[in-house]
């Protein structure tokens, strides 16, 4: 598959921080003993500093994609590398943000904050606590440390996890559809804080959707996959002007542009997904 | 940022009674129910002690069943026999959580230990304890013996099947995470599968105290010589039912009461699992 990244105009001097390289992977479905595809062929460069979206209906493997960057999934074939270096594993340079906030019951707002630190044993010394508190205060919560994350909304709860993500100081930020759960009125108000945030920490993203309109807001790219077998689609970028908001980039005439490509393009997907399932 | 705190889920609609009880404080809880077992006392005493609608030697009213406590204080057979049912109780309970928990914790996390425990464990769970009574007594004779080991059979199962179950309900998307930050196989299970499993424990040890009391009872229902069943037992055969149901009330506290503290254990040291009163 040849790549669709070829219109990219990124310098490309600097070798990419994220390169999927014909990416496959397929599982075998042990109820019934056939092998499933989940995504096939997946060529795809991120270079640091960038907010890559990858949008597409669901089913269409782009979770896959992430988790095999993540290093929670293995390839069946070709290979992921970060910063040159194969994955084999989850690292300290990558973090995720789950669409379902993962977040431990047991523990208050700011002992699950300290998770991911903990778990890379980096608890040592006092410096950790002030970055605890601080990534806190970054995402909003100041004022709710001691609270567990049942007594949070969703849109808090997803908070919780975007600070325990982004106090691990990872290079990279993986997010799973991290606003899919939350209500219509946080997503919007999230949207603009994530967009505001990454571009002060200056995190490179891979970001999961299936909103058209967060990908445009937030990607400096976007990728669009189709199903059955997930694979890449195409590749656009937004050349929005930075910083966006969500009202700002609503009036956009290049916003409404890329709206239509997109409603567009996931539509013939959705309607294809729809025959191919019913077969 | 305020408008985050309008996200929260809809009050379900109630009206009427239910709306009524779910809006009283905590005291006015206590009195609701203090009302209610004042009336259920007035309605039995008067049925069957003044107007005698009952006799009451199957059925003593409330005040005879005062006196006959009264009287199994006095003579000391309530000391003596409580005693020893608290003695066999404890060692029994004491020994089906020093069993149940590491076992169930095995279950939970090693396939293998599961099949081969588990059909055993819900095969002797599944056995009404009071059959393994006469057993009990050629192996154990007829001491404290045959009580504890009727304590431990029924208190053993209900701790460790619902570990286990609480080990393999624990959340991936939980274990996922820990992953994702480099948690180790240890760290996995002492900071991920170990919590997780806290309230399935704690439901373990509640549905294990009510078992271990009537395990208990069985066993020394006949045989026995001493411990509460033995004295409801006595009380019964010389017609002094209101004795019998005064040792029956003192085993329902003892149960109740352990019960509780179970819950302020769990409240103490899982206070996540506390659930919002709806």
């Amino acid at each position: 598959m040849t790549s669709p990244t070829a219109e990219h105009d990124e310098p490309a001097a600097s070798a990419p921080l994220i390169s999927v390289r014909n990416l496959t992977v397929s599982y075998n479905v042990a109820r019934t003993g056939a092998t499933l595809t989940a995504v096939e062929g997946v060529d795809l460069d991120v270079h640091e500093g960038e907010f890559v979206t990858v949008l597409g209906p669901s089913g269409c493997g782009k979770t896959t994609v992430m988790n095999v960057v993540a290093g929670l999934v293995a390839p069946t074939s070709g290979e992921v590398l970060v910063d040159g270096r194969p994955v084999t594993g989850p690292g300290p340079d990558r973090a995720v943000v789950f669409q379902d906030y993962a977040l431990l019951p047991w523990r208050t707002v700011f002992d699950n904050v300290k998770f991911g630190l903990e778990m890379q044993k980096r608890l040592k010394g006092d410096g950790w606590r002030d970055r605890v508190q601080e990534a806190i205060e970054l995402v909003g919560l100041s004022g709710f440390e001691n609270s567990y994350p049942k007594e949070l909304s969703g849109g808090m709860q997803q908070r919780v996890g975007l600070a325990r993500a982004i106090v691990a100081e990872p290079r990279i930020l993986l997010m799973d559809e991290p606003l899919g759960a939350v209500d219509a009125l946080t997503r919007e108000v999230m949207r603009d804080e994530i967009e505001k945030l990454i571009a002060a920490t200056g995190k490179t993203v891979l970001f999961i959707t299936h909103s058209i309109e967060e990908a445009i807001l937030l990607g400096d790219r976007i990728v669009v996959f189709k199903s059955h077998p997930g694979a890449i689609k195409e590749v656009i970028e937004t050349k929005l002007a930075r910083p966006r908001s969500e009202r700002s980039v609503q009036s956009d005439p290049r916003f409404l542009e890329l709206r239509d490509h997109l409603w567009d393009a996931l539509q013939a997907e959705a309607t294809q997904a729809a025959v191919a399932g019913g077969s | 940022m305020s408008v985050l705190f309008a996200t929260g889920g809809p009050r379900t609609g109630r009206g009427g009674l239910a709306a009524w009880l779910a809006g009283l404080s905590t005291g006015g809880k206590a009195a609701v129910i203090a009302v209610e077992v004042v009336v259920v006392l007035l309605v039995w005493q008067l049925v069957v002690g003044y107007w005698g609608l009952i006799n009451p030697v199957f059925f003593p009213p409330p005040l005879a069943i005062a006196q006959g406590f009264g009287e199994i204080v006095a003579n000391g057979s309530l000391a003596a026999n409580a005693a020893v049912s608290a003695q066999a109780w404890l060692t029994g309970f004491t020994i089906a959580v020093i069993v149940g928990i590491p076992v169930g914790l095995l279950m939970g996390a090693s396939l293998p230990v599961d099949k081969v425990v588990g059909p055993i464990a819900w095969t002797i769970y599944a056995t009404p304890a009071i059959a393994y009574q006469p057993l009990a007594k050629a192996w154990f004779g007829f001491g404290i013996g045959p009580v504890i080991f009727l304590v431990v059979i029924s208190a053993l199962f209900p701790i460790m099947l619902n570990i286990a179950a609480g080990m393999r309900t624990t959340s991936p998307s939980l274990l996922r995470a820990a992953r994702v930050y480099g948690g180790s196989q240890l760290d996995l299970y002492r900071r991920v599968f170990l919590p997780s499993t806290v309230p399935f424990l704690f439901a373990g040890l509640r549905q294990a105290v009510v078992l271990a009391t009537i395990g208990m009872v069985v066993a020394e229902l006949s045989g026995s010589s001493s411990g509460m069943g033995a004295l409801i037992i006595k009380a019964a055969n010389t017609y002094q039912t209101d004795q019998a149901f005064a040792a029956i009330g003192v085993v329902v506290c003892w149960s109740v009461g352990m019960t509780g503290i179970v819950t302020l254990i769990e409240r103490r040291v899982a206070p996540w699992t506390r659930k919002a009163r709806r």
